[in-house]
């Protein structure tokens, strides 16, 4: 991002909060278009149009739609591992942590923010290398498997694969009834651990924590 | 068949117009072909085309029917409807993931079909539905809050089990392992895993 970046936004002159605003603005919209087309079909035009600035303005924060697309993922991302540092323990054991994460993302779903879906829509096109939840998820599997937790997980990736699948739909099965979260979340909980071969007593234990 | 030779030629065109779009939605991956692309791979005149179809948003939805009938058949041949429930889903695993690895363009069609954020709940829910119901009642599986939240969460390991399976391209299929996850999953203690595994694994039809 260009400006002072640095500046608290009382320091900002008027130039410069309206250039931030711009920015976030066209960021906000490109994000919620990417979540109803997907990365590939959204063009400068559209991001311009909702945006209501002119395309050169767009040129004017962006070099090119491809910088675009990857500024939109990097903020999602960076604001993912925020939530998800701030809510997942470090040193509790591995399920806990799983379990911690489960409800992090849940609990975002909750309130509904702006970006939910265009996160559900990141959450599975995968690949991204980058990926906070995949990364988390990765040392935690990691670390289960080297103390003795996962006791019935078979296959490590296979089981990574089902447990993304299961949480990208309960989290979308959540999206659509958020009201309902506080009664699905040990469920969803549930699930995400059954899948990757948590023993039962562990995740009642996990879900005690929770509460 | 009933109808005329007229009738027969078209349905025949009819038909031939669905498999065109078919073909290329797997080849093309987005989802979305031209009119004209299918018209062509059809070998048929664009007007042909919108004599059969009001709009290529009507031809999507009949696409999209078609194949979502085609999963139902091929979900209800899968499903015994005779053994207990863990049974049932070990079962349908095991051909799902066979299936994945022998027909990989067709599969990977039905699962872009599948998804949905919004999970609009389809045919091959309300089978499953009912299986893990019967499951859930037995005191095979653990009691669940929600079902549907079940049902979706098993849905959507199952679907990412399969296209992990694609990617990967290990043949044979690691279907045991994909039934390990799932039923446990469902909280399934692991002696009725390792039954369901048996099952399945003495199945003859696949």
């Amino acid at each position: 991002m260009r400006g002072g970046t640095t500046k608290t936004a009382s320091e900002l002159n008027r130039r410069e909060r309206r250039f931030l605003e711009v920015h976030n603005s066209l960021l906000d919209v490109g994000r919620d278009l990417i979540a109803e087309l997907g990365e590939e079909d959204v063009t400068i035009k559209m991001v311009a149009d909702d945006a209501d600035v002119a395309q050169t303005t767009f040129y004017g924060h962006f070099e090119s739609r491809d910088q675009f697309v990857q500024a939109v993922r990097e903020r999602w991302i960076e604001r993912v591992s925020a939530a998800l540092m701030a809510n997942v323990p470090h040193d509790a054991p591995p399920y806990i942590r799983v379990a911690a994460m489960t409800r992090s993302l849940l609990s975002v779903v909750e309130t509904n923010s702006p970006g939910v879906r265009y996160g559900l829509m990141l959450l599975d096109a995968r690949g991204a290398p980058e990926d906070p939840i995949d990364m988390l998820l990765d040392e935690m599997i990691e670390d289960g498997i080297r103390v003795g937790v996962f006791v019935n997980l078979r296959d490590r990736a296979l089981g990574k694969a089902m447990l993304l699948g299961a949480l990208r739909l309960g989290l979308g099965f959540a999206l659509g009834r958020p009201q309902t979260v506080p009664e699905i979340g040990d469920q969803v909980v549930r699930h995400v651990l059954g899948v990757i071969g948590t023993p039962q007593a562990l995740v009642d234990d996990a879900i005690e924590v929770g509460r | 068949m009933t109808g005329g030779r007229r009738e027969r030629k078209l349905l025949a065109v009819r038909s031939s117009l669905l498999a065109a779009g078919r073909e290329l939605v797997e080849d093309d991956g987005s989802g979305s072909v031209s009119v004209e692309a299918i018209a062509e791979r059809a070998d048929v005149a664009l007007g042909t085309f919108y004599n059969h179809f009001d709009s290529k948003a009507a031809y999507y939805d009949e696409l999209n029917a078609v194949a979502k009938q085609g999963m139902f058949d091929t979900a209800t041949k899968m499903l015994e409807c005779t053994q207990p429930p863990h049974f049932e889903l070990a079962a349908m695993c095991r051909r799902l993931c066979i299936r994945a690895m022998d027909e990989p363009e067709l599969s990977s069609y039905g699962l872009s079909i599948g998804d949905n954020v919004l999970l609009e709940s389809g045919p091959i829910d309300a089978l499953h539905r009912a299986v893990i119901a019967n499951g859930v009642s037995q005191g095979i599986f653990a009691p669940l809050d929600d079902v549907d939240l079940g049902v979706v969460m098993y849905r959507g390991a199952v679907r990412d089990a399969l296209r992990h399976v694609m990617a990967t391209a290990e043949n044979p299929a690691p279907w045991k392992n994909v039934v390990y996850a799932a039923l446990s999953l469902l909280g399934t203690a692991q002696d009725d895993i390792s039954d369901a595994v048996t099952f399945a694994a003495n199945l003859d039809r696949i």
